[in-house]
């Protein structure tokens, strides 16, 4: 048998293409298994695709896409991450949309919007302060959480998701800083609605706005480190999000919020297919149109925008079905060992 | 065969390799290429492995060094012996119609 560092190393590369989970469980015995394998075959190109589809098979399940081997509780909060990540996607696209098809809507010698422009609008607004809602509870639950169990232990598991979310979450804080919340937007006039939600629209489009523009070409007529900010700000709310759905999978949660993160994820499907069904409204009536926004200027960025909403929130719902059906393989747990075979 | 879910036949393969005693992967490896004419490739093997622990069908037993052996288990023989009895039906019936219709078999 050979068993040299070359070849464990390759096996431990291979051993890459899986989840830290499987790892954990398998790891040993598979870099054992590929040591052997190597041994008789040095090379086997099939062998490898056939580990790394299966690793990513593993993977998907281990975000929770797909039916695993899992215990209950481990496919239930990898649901809930997964959910969190695609709901904060569908989120920032729709309080950008939402603003900016607000402010047109609320716009004084506008054309004047068509009764379902007005009842998409509408809606979307409820929608989008729902799912604000609905994802800042559940960042307060789980970063009370995670404060407490940094204060009592165990803290390795979410030392470093914490730090990458801390990191990240600064990094977009500070980001706002070179846009001018000035007079235009605060103070918020609560006792008049309609200005008030207007004001509310303005400041939505003008958060996302860095978010969005993933893309964005850099301005002469900005400074180097705002073109810099802007650039990795869309990067940086993917971590922020990845970082807080891994801490709410590994963090030991007090039973109140447990029941909260289900219903938390519950409540993620339902807006993101509501929002998607006043989204395909508003794009497909042709009422609002929010052209002086760049959005959306000609049909092929709407259906792009439209097939990742969709995306989206099928994979939410996808989820939330795998959750409620996927049951029943740990239930076989009446097992007998025979002594010997 | 619901319970062997996806990749059912390599299942069958490592249940009834398990059937002849405990073995860790590589062994099961070389047992069904052996039996079967089948190469059971790593990613393949493990997917079917933690399916069938999942599923009580076999149990994992105290790691040797590095390598793990598996052991079948009461429920996983009586899920290897349905499939087995489902299967000489069908291989009866496939027998039966070909020498009755095609005088072949």
């Amino acid at each position: 048998m050979t068993n040299n560092l070359d070849d464990t190393r390759r096996a431990l590369r291979l051993l890459r293409w899986y989840p830290s989970a499987w790892r954990e469980r398998y790891g040993e015995e598979f870099v054992d298994h590929m040591e052997q394998e190597f041994a008789d075959r040095t090379i086997d190109v099939r062998r490898t695709l056939n580990v790394a589809y299966k690793g990513l098979v593993a993977r998907v399940g281990d975000i929770g896409l797909s039916k695993t081997e899992a215990s209950a509780d481990v496919r239930q909060r990898a649901a809930f991450g997964t959910s969190f990540v695609l709901t904060a996607f569908v989120a920032v696209f729709a309080l950008s949309f939402w603003s900016r098809a607000m402010m047109l809507w609320n716009s004084p010698g506008g054309p004047r919007a068509s009764v379902p422009d007005t009842v998409a609008v509408g809606a979307q607004t409820v929608m989008v302060g729902l799912m604000l809602l609905t994802l800042m509870a559940v960042l307060t639950v789980v970063g009370f959480n995670v404060a407490r169990q940094l204060l009592r232990g165990p803290v390795r598991p979410l030392a470093v998701p914490s730090l990458f979310a801390a990191a990240s979450g600064f990094l977009l804080l500070w980001a706002q800083q070179f846009f001018d919340f000035g007079p235009g937007y605060f103070p918020v006039p609560w006792s008049h609605p309609g200005l008030a939600i207007k004001r509310l629209a303005g400041l939505g489009w003008a958060i996302t706005l860095r978010w969005n523009d993933l893309w964005n070409l850099w301005s002469q007529e900005t400074t180097r480190t705002q073109n810099i900010v802007d650039t990795i700000a869309p990067l940086a709310l993917l971590v922020f999000v990845i970082s807080v759905a891994t801490l709410a999978r590994r963090v030991e949660l007090c039973r109140l919020s447990e029941r909260f993160i289900t219903a938390a994820g519950s409540l993620f499907g339902a807006l993101t297919a509501s929002f998607l069904i006043t989204y395909v409204v508003s794009i497909s009536v042709d009422g609002v149109e929010v052209r002086y926004f760049a959005f959306p200027q000609s049909v092929w960025p709407a259906l792009v925008d439209l097939a990742l909403v969709a995306l989206a929130t099928v994979l939410v719902a996808r989820v939330g079905v795998l959750v409620r059906r996927d049951n029943g393989p740990n239930q076989v747990t009446l097992v007998t060992v025979p002594d010997d075979t | 065969m619901a319970e062997l879910g996806r990749n059912a036949g390599a299942a069958i393969l490592v249940l009834s390799s398990l059937a002849g005693g405990d073995k860790h992967g590589y062994a099961l490896v070389k047992d069904v290429e052996e039996f079967a004419g089948v190469h059971l490739p790593p990613g393949t093997l493990y997917q079917v492995l933690a399916r069938l622990e999942g599923r009580g069908l076999i149990v994992a037993l105290e790691a040797e060094e590095r390598r793990r052996p598996y052991r079948l288990t009461a429920l996983g023989a009586t899920v290897l012996g349905d499939y087995i009895t489902a299967q000489q039906k069908v291989l009866k019936t496939g027998h039966a119609r070909l020498k009755r219709s095609w005088s072949l078999a």
